[in-house]
């Protein structure tokens, strides 16, 4: 029986596949809106906050800055 | 955890796969004392944490606490956490969780205000509402019954809610 040759994805063609995919809206708040992602790259589920414009660059970064 | 900042600001988390306290609490029913104090302490031992860090979260409420894939809880949201020794003059947190020195506009602490919403936190657990709405003298159960120490009058006040829950709990 012949082994088939392994099919190689050209490197075009993975570039164009989104790592990311958006599930579903899970809730929201006066600042922002979350969402869950699906990052295809590692096979995890991730909740994506996505602020509004009411959110100041700052109050992002502070919850970021507390969060890490 | 990553942060992107482009036309808008967006922060990836960590997906808890049960949803949040709230709508647990609310689909479902109350906790029964055994649960409802397994929870308090994981939310205790998370507040613990966060003021370790010398920081005060400053809006903690059921909707702000979410539940994993194995319902261990989670504090989410630090969107107003601010660092702890500060002596805040804002006026911050979430209608029915936020503690009388805030509402009267007073100089606050992160701290304190974080253990007064926890103990309404765990008397939603157990009545899926909160005891007061308000933190002042509009408020009898309050006024009349916390702040003049008449810790008996005020439990014979509620009882029903928490009667009302006695079958079916979690």
């Amino acid at each position: 029986m012949e082994i088939e040759e392994e099919v190689k994805v050209p490197e075009e063609v993975k570039e164009n596949v989104p790592i990311y995919e958006r599930i579903r809206f899970l809730g929201d708040g006066s600042f922002s809106k979350v969402y869950l992602y699906k990052n295809h790259q590692i096979n995890r589920l991730e909740a994506w906050k996505v602020f509004n414009n009411c959110a100041s660059l700052e109050m992002i970064a502070n919850e970021y800055q507390v969060l890490q | 955890m990553q942060m992107y900042y482009q036309r808008e600001g967006i922060i990836s988390l960590e997906f808890s796969e049960n949803g949040g306290l709230y709508e647990f609490l609310f689909n479902n029913r109350a906790f029964g004392e055994k649960i409802a104090r397994l929870y308090f302490r994981q939310l205790i031992s998370g507040i613990e944490h966060i003021h370790g860090e010398g920081y005060a979260h400053r809006d903690l409420k059921p909707s702000n606490i979410l539940l994993d894939s194995n319902f261990i809880l989670k504090i989410a949201d630090f969107g107003f956490s601010k660092q702890c020794q500060e002596i805040f003059h804002d006026f911050k947190g979430s209608e029915g969780f936020r503690s009388p020195e805030i509402l009267k506009y007073h100089p606050y602490f992160g701290k304190p205000a974080d253990i007064f919403a926890a103990g309404k936190i765990l008397f939603t657990l157990q009545t899926r509402m909160v005891p007061f709405k308000i933190a002042d003298k509009s408020r009898c159960a309050y006024w009349e019954f916390l702040c003049n120490k008449q810790y008996d009058e005020f439990w014979k006040n509620h009882k029903s809610h928490f009667l009302d829950h006695q079958f079916g709990r979690i």
